[in-house]
């Protein structure tokens, strides 16, 4: 069950109407719901059961702190690709025994911040990355918990550039040379060899090439058994896909069901990595229509939001869902007539070609209307730019029936911070 | 050399060496110009794309 969905002609979040939050908050606007956060995590934490391991939610996806309060007080763990991500997570109350460290270019003043507070692991990319990591770590003083990406070349079945387990990207280290990495890392004693990690790919919705990937990742765990060296952990990052039009996406359950199966007796942690899978569809985007413009070759609803707000669409032509908040309720004054639903781009301000939020939506439109952009809570906000000097949106999160501002509308000021005009003319 | 310098002589004075007055483009560039242009404006208007990732 979705938690936005239409009752009584209007389109809710949770028990809130959306049309009262954008009265109440603006637009345009995230708006988040709590259950739907709580719902989504708890999917992956019941199926993991009580296996050892931990659900690490992908805090790039949504980073809100409130967010991430959320998932803390669920028990989440937390993927992390930056210092400011540990800062957001700390700031939430999450544990840092349960945070992951991911990312190919972490500094070395990042890797000394992570040992310090105590986080569970770093997943590592590179020869260079280890020689970096142990001095962090003799420089913290503390032993660094370490992990190898490792790059297990299995076909993703979808896009090439979506699929990370493959050899031609940045990421990972090639699994056929990963037992010389692994003994690399083993000549340093500030490091400690925990586990080992993959992700082959984003918004995924065939379990078949994880369950190759965790096939190879367990051969390459046996090898190294052989070398002794011994994991603890095996974290096969996140990338399971959500539904934002038709897309049907593997179940939960049956996917940890064949991730248990394929591990039992081996006395390995199991970590996964969800990010899109928890948020995408826990949030939407709130946006008033301001013009319509018909044309000759295409009808515009120009709204209020725009790619610097949600970039999915104009960078990666991604389609999400867009609904009206209210269903039918144009009053016409003249004759009490519902505008006619015509196909609508549905456009935004910003002065780029590539600015739109859909393309042919079959909409009864007004100026004024309230649209709510669909499946926004992952990639959205965390994208969203200045871009035209537009100040970025507010964001709520919706409790039961009760709204929180958990980010305020930007300010002119917000904008300008750190700006100098010159002294000297 | 002599020959040769009276065959570059002559080369110079059938190209229009030290000729006055406006310089004439080639028809061909200035075909080649607008086409450069064309090209230009066409790029402007595609939307740029990239595949999603995050990884």
């Amino acid at each position: 069950m979705s938690n936005f969905e239409y009752q009584n002609g209007q389109l809710m979040a949770e028990k809130c109407t959306l049309s009262s939050i954008a009265t109440t908050y603006g637009t345009p606007t995230f708006v988040y719901s709590k259950s739907a956060i709580e719902q989504a995590y708890m999917n992956y934490a019941n199926a993991l059961g009580e296996h050892s391991g931990m659900i690490c939610y992908a805090v790039k996806a949504n980073s809100n702190i409130a967010v991430l309060q959320v998932l803390a007080k669920c028990g989440a763990g937390f993927d992390i690709v930056s210092k400011g991500e540990l800062q957001r997570v700390l700031k939430a109350g999450g544990d840092p025994a349960r945070i992951i460290f991911s990312g190919v270019g972490k500094t070395t003043a990042e890797m000394v911040f992570a040992i310090r507070a105590g986080i569970a692991c770093f997943n590592v990319e590179s020869h260079a990355e280890i020689a970096r990591l142990a001095a962090a770590a003799a420089t913290a003083g503390i032993n660094a918990p370490v992990s190898l990406r490792v790059n297990p070349n299995v076909d993703a079945k979808t896009h090439p550039y979506i699929s990370t387990g493959l050899k031609e990207n940045k990421f990972g280290i090639d699994i056929l040379h990963a037992l010389e990495v692994y003994q690399y890392a083993k000549t340093f004693e500030t490091l400690d060899i925990v586990g080992v990690d993959c992700h082959i790919g984003s918004q995924l919705t065939d379990t078949t090439p994880f369950i190759d990937a965790l096939d190879k990742v367990l051969e390459l765990v046996d090898t190294l058994a052989k070398n002794d060296i011994h994991l603890k952990h095996i974290d096969l990052g996140g990338g399971i896909g959500v539904t934002y039009k038709d897309e049907v996406p593997p179940s939960i359950s049956d996917y940890l069901a064949s991730i248990k199966t394929k591990i039992a007796g081996r006395n390995l942690s199991l970590i996964l990595e969800p990010g899109r899978s928890i948020v995408a569809n826990a949030g939407v985007l709130l946006t008033e229509v301001e013009y319509l413009k018909p044309t000759e070759h295409k009808d515009f609803a120009i709204v209020d939001a725009a790619m610097n707000d949600n970039i999915r669409p104009a960078l990666y032509q991604a389609w999400q869902d867009i609904l009206p908040v209210k269903q039918n309720t144009h009053n016409n004054a003249d004759n009490n007539t519902q505008p006619e639903a015509k196909n609508w781009d549905i456009v935004g301000p910003v002065c780029e070609t590539g600015d739109f939020l859909g393309k042919d939506r079959t909409l009864a439109l007004q100026q004024g209307d309230i649209l709510a952009m669909m499946s926004a809570g992952a990639y959205g906000f965390v994208m969203s730019s200045n871009y035209n000097s537009r100040t970025r949106a507010a964001e709520v999160l919706i409790d039961k029936d009760k709204p929180y501002l958990v980010r305020k509308r930007e300010t002119f000021d917000d904008l300008i911070n750190g700006e100098q005009l010159l002294q000297h003319i | 050399m002599r020959v040769t310098l009276l065959y570059c002589l002559c080369l110079l004075v059938l190209n229009g060496c030290g000729q006055k007055g406006p310089l004439k483009l080639p028809q061909k560039e200035t075909l080649s110009y607008t086409t450069k242009m064309s090209t230009s404006l066409t790029i402007g208007v595609v939307p740029f794309k990239k595949e999603e990732n995050h990884v």
